[in-house]
């Protein structure tokens, strides 16, 4: 797998563009989820996977093979989302947008409305944390890296991450359990629904 | 307050908006026409182009060899050498049985011929 990533990095070094659409096609679930997880919108992430591809192409000569191509596509996917300027507006249409999101038929169907609830309470609780924490949140519980390897690719030290990810669980849990995400949570907006059809 | 795995699996609860098949399929020929004309071109020329400065400074340090060694002071006066040589292998050629003594000094080349009996 990971040599066919390198031959596939290898012809897209070479300028053979086809290459790099069979990369894209290859790691855009992965990519997707990880900016949704950091967004909390399915248009913002749009935006942010298709950021994160082109400046991986750009970045192609700088990808050494050390590492594997999905975790450093990862490193620039999560700092697209790092820096991803969002003000207050947006950034509230974007907890709508993913109450509105949620609101639609799940994947795996049969889902009752409690666990619908938590889910929802969830990912607000998720937007609420401030984005280093909720970026280690995203690789260590979402994407099962390690702390060693989400603090490579946050480029900070691994007890950092530690701490990052000690802090955002503490947080998450209170507010869970208090229910106090799912309070402060705003209310859907028509907006917000329509953001999240354009996705 | 609830524990780690719980907390895990509400947070592994929250789905992923769904996409379209189409989107999925679309998604990576839209990036790939977003890609940068001229920097797939100049990706393409940087692949060639270490092949080409290597052809070109090759050629040149050969080209700087062969001048050395051509117009080199120790050639020069190898090949004045050689030609005074070829002379005097004319010259013996010219008189090969009478010939008894070349000499070569300030007043140029000499040479004494024994007549034949």
């Amino acid at each position: 797998m990971a040599d066919a990533d390198e031959e596939l990095v290898g012809r897209s070094k070479n300028g053979d563009a086809s290459a790099f659409e069979a990369l894209v096609r290859k790691h855009q679930h992965m990519v997707h989820a990880l900016t949704y997880r950091m967004t909390g919108s399915a248009a913002d992430a749009e935006d942010l996977a298709q950021e994160a591809f082109l400046r991986a192409y750009e970045r192609l000569d700088t990808f050494a093979g050390g590492a594997r191509f999905s975790t450093w596509l990862c490193s620039i996917a999560v700092h697209a989302c790092l820096n991803w300027r969002r003000d207050e507006a947006r950034r509230s249409q974007a907890l709508s947008g993913c109450a509105a999101e949620m609101a639609g038929p799940p994947a795996g169907g049969g889902v009752s409305a409690g666990d619908m609830a938590m889910a929802e309470a969830a990912q607000a609780a998720l937007m609420r944390l401030p984005a280093r924490q909720r970026a280690a949140v995203v690789l260590t519980i979402y994407d099962g890296l390690s702390h060693a390897e989400a603090a490579r690719i946050l480029h900070c030290a691994e007890t950092t991450v530690s701490w990052r990810v000690f802090a955002a669980k503490r947080k998450l849990k209170r507010w869970l359990t208090g229910g106090r995400a799912a309070a402060s949570a705003p209310r859907r907006q028509k907006g917000a629904t329509e953001k999240c059809l354009l996705g | 307050m609830m524990n780690d795995s719980e907390l895990k699996s509400a947070l592994k609860s929250v789905p992923l908006p769904e996409r379209t098949n189409e989107y999925w399929d679309d998604f990576p020929s839209r990036i790939r026409t977003q890609l940068p004309r001229e920097s797939r071109e100049a990706r393409l020329e940087s692949a060639l182009s270490p092949r080409w400065v290597w052809a070109v400074r090759f050629a040149a340090a050969a080209a700087l060899v062969l001048v050395c060694v051509q117009f080199h002071p120790l050639r020069t006066a190898a090949s004045a050498f050689a030609r005074r040589e070829r002379q005097i292998q004319m010259q013996l050629a010219r008189f090969d049985a009478g010939l008894r003594v070349l000499m070569l000094d300030q007043h140029g080349m000499s040479y004494l011929v024994t007549e034949k009996d």
